[in-house]
C-alpha cells in the first residue's frame, strides 16, 4: 500500500473516532415516515376501487362525444408527470405568515410537488398522491370551479380535487381548517400552462408554428426519438427500446459501442405530446456503465450555469437556449461547470443540452431539460 | 440468523436501525462532502428515503449497501448544487476544497481538502474504497456501476491525489 492510500485509510478511521455524531432520527424524519406509512395503508383500498371502476375506456377527440370520466385514480396514472412543478394555478389568498410563493417540494417526497411555507410548523404541501387516502369530518367545497373535498387527515387538514388529468390534495400543517379552505377555494388557474418540450423546439410557438399542419413525424414518440439520436446525437447505429408506454413516454437508447473504456453509452428519452398530435422531447439523461447522471442549471437574468456529472468525458458541449436562441458553450475538463451569458432576455420557455464526448469527439452521452423562463434554479 | 425487520412496528425500529447505521451514514457523507452538518442532514434524508420504500427488509446487509449508495447519490447532488451556488456568489471557499470544518478530523485536513478538489465520482470511489473499507465489488454496487468503472475511478484518483501532493 502506497503512502496515499495509507492516508486515506487513516482518514477513514480518524472519521470512525474523532466524528461526532448523533445516535438518535431527528424527529421530524419519524414524522415524514409516518405520514408516508399513511399514504401506503390506503392503497388495497384504491385498488379494489380500481377494478371496480373498471379497466376499458376510450379518449375521444371529438368535441360532440364526451367520454365518463374516469376515476382520479385512473387518470393519475395516465399523466403523472403533467401534475408536477411549476403549477398551473397560484393562491390569492394565504394564511397569515405565509409568503404565498409556491417551492418545489423536497427532493425526498415524489408527490410533494410544490410547498407554501408558513412559520414555524406550518406549511401547505401541494401533492398528487398515487393512491387515495382518508379524510373525516368531510364537506363538499369548490375550488377552481371545480367540486373539492375538505376533511382532517393524521396531523391536519386536506382539501382533495381534480384539475384536468391531475388528483391534487391540499395538506395543510400547522394552520386551522378554515385557513386552508379560504386558501384553497382562492387558487385561481395560471395561463398559458408551460410548455413542456426541449427539443425541436423549446417554446410553444414555434412548436405550434411546426406542428400546425400535423406533420406525421411528430404525431407519435418514436419518429421524434429517432430524429433527436440522429441529428443531436448524430448516433448511426442505435437501438431504440420503445417497451414503455404512456404520456410521457420512455424511449431508451442503445447507442453504438464507444471506443473508450469499453463502456456502452445509452440514454433515455422522456417525450411528451405538447401539443395536440405533436410530440417532443422533453428531457434527455444520461445513462450506462455509470450510472443515471444528471445536471444543475443556475439561471440568474442573462446568466446560465450549468454544472453536470461529466462521467469521464473528455469534453463536453454545453448549450442553453430560449425560443429558437442559443448559446454554446465547449468544456474540455476541470470543474465540470459552464457559465453561459445569454445576449437576449430568457422570457420564454427553453432548454439546456450537454452533450459528452469521449477523447475522439465522439458524443457517447446527453443531459438536458426544459427551462421556464426567467430566473430559475434546479438540480 | 436472519431478521426481518418490520417498519409498521413504528418508529421503534427506525430508532433501532439509526442507531446501528446512522453513525456509518454521517461519516460517509461527511467524507463525501466535508460538512458535518451536511452530513447529518444527508444521513437523515437517506433513512426516511429506504424506510420509506421497504416495509420489510430480511437482509439487513442490504439495507447497509442501500443505505449508502442513498447517501452517496444525496451527496453528489449536494456537491454540485454547493458548485454552482459557490460560482453565482463569486467567491471562492474561504479554505480550500470548501470543507469548514477541518477541526473535526484534525491534522487530516488538507487530504480531506485535496480529496475535495476530485471529481465527485473519483473521490466517491476512493471515500468508500479506502475510508469505508469496501471491497471493489462493493464499492462498484453502492456507485450502481462495474467493477472496471470503479478501478478506474480509483487509479484516477489517486493519480490526482498524488499529483496534487507533488505540486504542493
Amino acid at each position: 500500500m502506497n503512502d496515499v492510500e495509507r492516508r486515506l485509510r487513516d482518514l477513514g478511521e480518524a472519521a470512525r473516532t474523532e466524528l461526532r455524531t448523533p445516535l438518535e432520527p431527528r424527529r421530524e424524519s419519524l414524522r415524514r415516515i409516518r405520514r408516508r406509512r399513511l399514504l401506503a395503508a390506503t392503497s388495497a383500498v384504491a385498488c379494489v376501487a380500481l377494478v371496480a371502476a373498471g379497466g376499458a375506456f376510450a379518449w375521444s377527440r371529438s368535441e360532440t362525444v364526451r367520454p365518463p370520466l374516469p376515476p382520479a385514480d385512473v387518470r393519475r396514472a395516465l399523466d403523472p408527470s403533467a401534475c408536477g412543478f411549476p403549477l398551473d394555478f397560484e393562491p390569492t389568498y394565504v394564511p397569515s405568515g405565509f409568503d404565498g410563493e409556491a417551492r418545489r417540494g423536497p427532493e425526498s417526497s415524489s408527490w410533494v410537488v410544490a410547498r407554501f411555507h408558513g412559520g414555524t410548523g406550518s406549511a401547505i404541501d401541494v401533492t398528487t398522491p398515487p393512491h387515495g387516502f382518508s379524510q373525516s369530518d368531510v364537506a363538499e367545497i369548490e375550488v377552481l370551479d371545480g367540486p373539492a373535498t375538505i376533511g382532517a387527515i393524521h396531523e391536519g387538514y386536506s382539501v382533495a380535487f381534480d384539475r384536468a388529468r391531475c388528483h391534487y390534495v391540499l395538506n395543510g400543517y400547522g394552520i386551522p381548517r378554515r385557513e386552508l379552505r379560504l386558501f384553497a377555494q382562492g387558487l385561481r388557474e395560471l395561463t398559458p400552462l408551460p410548455f413542456a418540450g426541449m427539443w425541436p423546439e423549446d417554446s410553444r410557438g414555434p412548436a405550434y408554428d411546426a406542428c400546425k399542419t400535423r406533420p406525421l413525424d411528430r404525431r407519435w414518440p418514436l419518429p421524434v426519438a429517432r430524429d433527436f439520436v440522429r441529428k443531436v446525437l448524430h448516433w448511426t447505429s442505435y437501438e431504440l427500446d420503445t417497451s414503455h408506454k404512456g404520456n410521457p413516454r420512455r424511449v431508451d437508447v442503445n447507442g453504438p459501442n464507444a471506443p473508450y473504456e469499453d463502456r456502452v453509452p445509452d440514454v433515455q428519452l422522456l417525450l411528451k405530446e405538447v401539443l395536440p398530435d405533436c410530440w417532443s422531447v422533453t428531457r434527455v439523461t444520461a445513462a450506462g456503465d455509470h450510472g443515471t447522471t444528471d445536471a444543475t442549471v443556475s439561471v440568474r437574468g442573462r446568466t446560465v450555469e450549468i454544472g453536470f456529472d461529466a462521467n469521464g468525458a473528455a469534453s463536453a458541449t454545453v448549450q442553453a437556449g430560449y425560443g429558437g436562441r442559443v448559446e454554446t458553450a465547449t468544456w474540455e475538463g476541470g470543474e465540470p461547470v459552464v457559465r453561459l451569458e445569454l445576449p437576449f432576455d430568457p422570457e420564454t420557455t427553453g432548454h439546456f443540452l450537454v452533450l459528452l464526448h469521449n477523447p475522439n469527439g465522439f458524443p457517447f452521452a446527453a443531459i438536458g431539460g426544459t427551462l421556464p423562463p426567467g430566473d430559475f434554479s434546479a438540480g | 440468523m436472519e431478521t426481518a425487520v418490520r417498519i409498521g412496528q413504528g418508529g421503534g425500529r427506525f430508532a433501532e436501525l439509526y442507531a446501528a447505521h446512522g453513525r456509518d451514514a454521517v461519516r460517509l457523507g461527511y467524507l463525501l462532502t466535508g460538512n458535518a452538518a451536511d452530513a447529518e442532514d444527508l444521513a437523515q434524508e437517506a433513512f426516511v428515503r429506504l424506510l420509506g420504500k421497504f416495509a420489510d427488509l430480511r437482509k439487513p446487509e442490504s439495507f447497509r449497501t442501500y443505505l449508502m449508495r442513498t447517501v452517496t447519490n444525496l451527496a453528489r447532488g449536494r456537491a454540485r448544487r454547493r458548485d454552482v451556488e459557490r460560482r453565482h456568489a463569486g467567491t471562492l471557499a474561504a479554505n480550500a476544497g470548501g470543507i469548514v470544518e477541518p477541526p473535526d478530523l484534525g491534522p487530516r485536513y488538507e487530504l480531506a481538502a485535496a480529496l475535495d478538489r476530485l471529481p465527485y465520482r473519483q473521490r466517491a470511489a476512493l471515500v468508500l474504497r479506502y475510508c469505508e473499507d469496501l471491497s471493489e465489488q462493493q464499492t462498484a454496487e453502492v456507485l450502481d456501476t462495474s467493477v472496471k468503472a470503479v478501478k478506474g475511478l480509483v487509479a484516477r484518483g489517486l493519480a490526482s491525489l498524488r499529483g496534487q501532493e507533488v505540486r504542493r
